[in-house]
């Protein structure tokens, strides 16, 4: 009896997941819209995964607090697709010094902040001190150490004043959102943390922010007197968070969501597919990413290392903490176990092919790439067993493990837990290099216990992680010798080629000199192998067909958010409850 | 009963300040920092010291401790999030409403379906009905909340699309009148109540089938059968009324089952519970919503077997009160 | 061996239950060695396949038979259940029979801490502890162990103090027989009925909150897997590749409901009067 109704139950389960729904949406024509016709009105929900931690662009992290940000608030300019040069936003225009040592912004002077307050240089002003205030710890502070000071002429001047020549002074000069000086002047920068404008920003954006529901939504409101006449069009934007991916997904299908800027890349490919054929309204957008993984080997002894440190003598040279590690302190080791891994089909496989394999450190997306200077390590297993072997590695006790004076060649590989992709990366290495003997163990990782002991003390083998690239090359705090005891120089690399290469980049001028240099890094790097890099990630987003003018590239998902606009005819359910 | 409620409540004091007592030391000598995830390469890394300074991780364990513990008591401040700087009481009060939306639906439902197919099972004793019903309720109370949870959402939210597949209300909730405000809640409760409250019903239909058989066969019952009362008026009057004061007693330890339930069946609806706030805060390590939220657990729990231990004893004031929990 | 055969049949739930186990142990045990596949065997051409004739039960993300994953799959999520489950019988009856025997202020000690600990609402403080730490199968272990105990010393505890009102326990004190040897001679053998049936729950419990563990992602480390791991694994797509999910699931209640049976039949055994008969 029993039995036969956990039989019943079970086939029902089963029937009902089995049978497949084919079902043939029509599609909206998406030709090209008469920009006369843009009409005001329409609601974009975005979906996101988690709640932003702040909408204070200086305590901002996550890419979803970012997003919202960029919304809400405004630059001195933007940078345009070129990665080179700018458009002028708060800014009207600006020139420079002669002596190249100081650029001068005339400031448009018909900007409101949110709550109806004029906006002024003093807000410039303003914000550079914020910005640079140690105790508040902007994570873009990077961008100001080459500006000397920051002074208003006038309401509508302000005059940045550099320490030196460098071709990226634009670029620090406007990097960071404007900050309202009337509203924040009263926190101390201690209280910044806490401070009610993190939930309730005034900013000068095309759109403003309305209210906030715990674990819930974030709303958005058009700013009408945003300074662009006539913009924005859409009357609002909601962020809607859903944390579960399927969830998040289904929602996205069913048009309760409309744009979720970063989907499993499976998921992509689904929709991908259902738009090709004309199945779809979500309309599937890649570009290139900001965010590459790599395997980080440590290439010292950790338990010698913490020796030294814990002596407590600092003129010790940072040769007397280097004992080669057992593993990785050989390069040659480095480059076998770089050559036994299939990085193509790594790639392919945990990220459906939407990601390129890398070889050297310089991101996809920045101008100095050149895959030209990479030094490429091939998928050659075979190879590498000969390299192995060549430097001591051989299975002496046939138990399928390579071993060298009776150590076997067996070692932990960290990442962080609740990264499906980086789980799956790391397993299918645990697979790969078994194959020529190596004994990988892959471990998950909570990343307060990863980032926060494991890898500031080097107590690691070797780590699955990533990077999110910033628009700016700079590998001093990852392999300078001068920041050989920071958290995230875990690897130990060492090299004084390396670091006059660095510092030589870092005083030139002249762009050509520059890459030339940028290349030498890449070469270098990537024949020395402190990293293997795996992945460069392409972005997967989607959007409603519904949404017109929208532009998605590199940059990212807002680029124009005050351009977006819903044609009347095309309005969905959400749209119309909101109107009526 | 108001010196006996006094009294419960002093004895609970211990259990709490042990509880979170044991949270804290937990967290705070756990190995990891805290502060690493608002690191990156580009900040310079006295930016560390600021962080430990701000989420005051620098001094002594003890004494962050007595300060954590004078903060809470005099001033009922639990701190400030880690994450997003909120207090972190107001977060976890906010988080506790939907919690306990979800926890009392479930409940409500769970008594709904335990008691009257329990009625049933024992009416039809080892009968057909009573056999089906035994066999299904022994599925629901081995099951786990977060499989049924899936299966519901893949079948009735994804694949059907007839509810909705997270949060607790749509995003036009507040354009909405009184009663569509009301449907919005059920639309979003349906599936979450059920997956939290079927287990549990499972629990109740055992104690219920058990009492009514019981009582059924009780000497009084047969007696007044054979006078010819009716079969009605002994059913749901006498019979009922016995087999209930079991139940009420079981209420009081199903209650910190029902909020680790409420834990599993939020993470899988995104509901904005408190189960959810605390997975989140232990993922991120965020310290003041882990204390904030435990304690309120620890709180809610007490509070709940003393309502269920004062409802037992004014059901049946025979009973006299034990100053041990139940079981 | 006879007597557990009557045992074994007059009861119908502790038959089924028997039996539901027995298939699953052997599963677990025999399966990996009779499996043409390895439970780590990756195979990326065949990603997420649906059931077919040479994968029962389909694929997984890296072209792994689930079949065979889930045969090691129950080793493991065993090993955890009836580990912790040991633990907590031990800690469960010492504290008990020394809470019941001795009496008096350790008495009011212990069960204070059993109320404290009871009051704990489980999944938020297990979930504490191994999040916090290295996530390791051992750790696991311990925890469950650690917040499970209180049911069985308090049933222990109750048993102990019956039994030591029964006349022949006053006699053998009478008689002048070291405590020591009360309790193993006597007591022990006495209360092993009740405690058998809380074992047998408490195993059935246990396997619930190791799989909620794993579904949180806390608790086994790759490539190894339990099937609440497996399960969660699953989550990735419960519609478009519901195999993993769904075939997980069934084996986790399917287990639940052994032990759940076991347990019921052993109590309408051990105890007529309270147990409910099916």
């Amino acid at each position: 009896m029993k039995s036969l109704f956990y039989f019943c139950l079970i086939c029902a389960i089963l029937l009902i997941y089995s049978c497949d729904g084919g079902k043939k949406v029509s599609r909206r024509s998406t030709s090209e819209f008469n920009p006369i016709k843009i009409v005001n009105g329409g609601t974009l929900v975005v979906g996101i995964r988690a709640e932003p931690e702040s909408l204070n662009p200086l305590l901002a992290l996550s890419q979803t607090s970012r997003n919202i940000i960029s919304l809400v608030f405004r630059r001195l300019a933007d940078i345009n697709e070129d990665l080179r040069t700018f458009t002028p936003v708060l800014a009207k225009n600006w020139t420079f010094s002669p002596d190249s040592l100081s650029i001068t912004f005339n400031l448009k002077t018909d900007v409101l902040w949110h709550d109806g307050m004029p906006f002024s240089a003093a807000d410039i002003v303003f914000t550079y001190q914020m910005q640079t205030d140690p105790a508040i710890g902007w994570d873009g502070i990077s961008f100001k150490e080459t500006i000397r000071s920051v002074d208003a002429l006038d309401d509508s001047t302000v005059v940045f004043l550099f320490h030196r020549k460098s071709p990226a002074m634009l670029m620090d000069a406007v990097e960071g959102y404007i900050l309202p000086e009337h509203i924040l002047a009263s926190v101390s920068s201690e209280d910044m943390h806490k401070a009610e404008f993190n939930r309730r920003p005034v900013g000068t954006g095309p759109f403003k922010f309305q209210g906030w529901k715990d674990q819930q939504t974030i709303t958005l409101v058009r700013n009408n007197s945003y300074y662009e006449t006539g913009k924005p069009h859409l009357d609002r934007i909601i962020f809607k968070v859903v944390p579960d991916n399927i969830n998040l997904l289904s929602q996205l299908k069913s048009g309760e969501v409309d744009l979720v800027e970063s989907l499993y890349p499976r998921d992509f490919q689904a929709l991908s597919a259902k738009w090709e054929q004309g199945q779809s309204n979500i309309r599937p957008v890649s570009y290139l990413g900001r965010r590459y993984d790599f395997i980080g080997w440590n290439l010292i002894d950790p338990d010698h290392y913490r020796q030294k440190l814990k002596q407590e003598d600092n003129s010790l040279p940072i040769e007397d903490y280097i004992l080669p590690n057992r593993f990785f302190g050989s390069r040659k080791v480095r480059s076998a176990l770089t050559m036994a891994l299939d990085r193509e089909a790594l790639t392919n496989a945990v990220n459906y092919g939407m990601a390129i394999p890398m070889h050297g450190p310089v991101p996809l997306i920045l101008n100095a790439y050149n895959e030209a200077a990479n030094v490429h390590w091939p998928y050659d297993p075979q190879q590498a067993l000969r390299i192995l072997s060549e430097e001591g590695w051989s299975d002496t006790d046939k138990d399928g493990i390579l071993d060298k004076d009776g150590i076997p060649f067996e070692f932990e590989l960290i990442t962080e837990s609740g990264n499906t992709r980086w789980e799956q990366a790391a397993t299918i290495i645990q697979d790969q290099l078994a194959k020529i003997g190596v004994h990988v163990s892959p471990r998950l990782v909570e990343p307060a216990l990863l980032y926060g002991k494991l890898l500031p003390l080097k107590e690691f083998d070797a780590v699955l992680i990533g990077w999110v690239v910033g628009l700016t090359m700079d590998y001093a705090p990852l392999f300078h010798s001068s920041s050989f005891f920071t958290p995230f120089h875990f690897t130990g690399y060492y090299s004084s080629k390396y670091d006059s290469l660095d510092d030589a980049s870092k005083k030139s001028f002249n762009p050509a000199v520059i890459q030339k240099y940028y290349d030498e890094i890449a070469g270098l790097l990537s024949h020395d192998l402190p990293y293997t890099w795996l992945y460069y990630r392409q972005e997967c987003s989607a959007i409603h067909v519904r949404f017109k003018n929208v532009t998605i590239d590199k940059r990212g998902m807002f680029i124009n958010p005050e351009d977006w606009w819903v044609p009347v005819k095309e309005r969905s359910r959400i749209d119309k409850l909101f109107e009526g | 009963m108001v010196s006996y409620v006094i009294k419960r409540i002093a004895e609970s004091i211990p259990t709490i300040i042990i509880g979170i007592t044991l949270t804290f030391l937990v967290i705070h000598l756990s190995p990891g920092d805290p502060g690493s995830r608002f690191m990156d390469p580009s900040q310079p890394s006295e930016y560390r010291e600021i962080l430990q300074n701000r989420f005051g991780l620098n001094d002594a364990l003890h004494i962050q401790y007595i300060k954590w513990l004078k903060q809470v008591l005099f001033h009922f401040d639990f701190g400030n999030s880690f994450y997003n700087g909120k207090p972190a009481s107001g977060m976890v009060f906010s988080a506790l409403r939907p919690t306990m939306l979800l926890a009392i639906c479930s409940l409500i439902f769970a008594l709904i379906v335990g008691i009257f197919l329990g009625i049933i099972a024992a009416v039809y004793r080892d009968a057909l009905p009573d056999r089906i019903l035994t066999a299904k309720m022994m599925f629901f109370f081995s099951t786990p909340s977060f499989w049924l949870g899936i299966m519901l959402l893949g079948i009735f939210s994804i694949k059907l699309g007839w509810f909705p597949a997270s949060h607790l209300t749509s995003l036009y909730h507040d354009q909405l009148n009184w009663s569509g405000r009301f449907a919005d809640y059920v639309h979003h409760l349906i599936l979450p109540v059920i997956t939290l409250g079927l287990p549990l019903s499972a629990t109740f239909y055992r104690y219920i089938r058990t009492g009514m058989i019981e009582a059924l066969e009780s000497e009084y019952i047969l007696a007044s059968r054979a006078r010819g009362l009716s079969v009605s008026k002994l059913l749901f009057h006498y019979s009922l009324k016995n087999s209930l004061i079991p139940l009420i007693s079981v209420l009081g330890i199903t209650i910190p089952a029902l909020l680790s339930g409420a834990l599993v069946v939020e993470v899988i609806f995104s509901l904005p519970g408190l189960g959810r706030t605390m997975v989140s805060a232990v993922f991120s390590r965020d310290y003041p919503i882990i204390l904030a939220a435990s304690t309120l657990a620890f709180v809610t729990v007490i509070v709940g077997n003393l309502l269920a231990d004062v409802i037992y004893s004014m059901v049946d004031p025979r009973i006299r009160i034990k100053t041990q929990g139940v079981l | 061996m006879k007597g557990l055969i009557n045992i074994l049949h007059s009861d119908r739930s502790l038959q089924l239950g028997v039996i539901i186990i027995s298939v699953i142990c052997l599963f677990s045990i025999l399966g990996p060695l009779l499996s043409p596949y390895h439970y780590n065997t990756q195979n990326l051409s065949e990603s997420f396949q649906r059931p077919s004739w040479s994968h029962p039960l389909g694929t997984d993300f890296f072209g792994r038979d689930l079949l065979t994953r889930l045969m090691y799959g129950g080793r493991i999520t065993l090993t955890v259940a009836f580990s912790a489950t040991l633990f907590a019988v031990i800690i469960g009856t010492i504290v008990g029979l020394a809470s019941g025997f001795i009496g008096g202020w350790l008495d009011r000690i212990l069960m204070r801490l059993v109320d404290i600990l009871l009051g704990f609402p489980k999944l938020f403080v297990i979930l504490l502890l191994v999040g916090m730490g290295y996530t390791s199968l051992g750790l696991v272990v311990t925890f469950l162990a650690l917040f499970s105990w209180m049911e069985i010393a308090r049933i222990v505890r109750s048993d102990v103090w019956v039994a030591k009102e029964q006349l022949y326990v006053k006699s053998a004190e009478a008689l002048g027989l070291r405590r020591r040897r009360i309790i193993f001679r006597h007591i022990l053998p006495n209360i092993t009925g009740p405690l058998i049936v809380s074992t047998v729950l408490l195993i059935s419990s246990l396997i619930l909150i190791e799989s909620s563990l794993s579904f949180l992602g806390l608790g086994v480390q790759p490539p190894n897997a339990s099937w609440g791991t497996i399960l969660n694994e699953g989550r990735v797509d419960p519609v478009g590749a519901w195999w993993i999910s769904v075939f997980s699931g069934i084996i986790i209640v399917t287990c639940v409901i052994g032990f759940n049976l076991i347990g019921d039949g052993l109590r309408n055994i051990l105890d007529p009067k309270t147990g409910k008969k099916t």
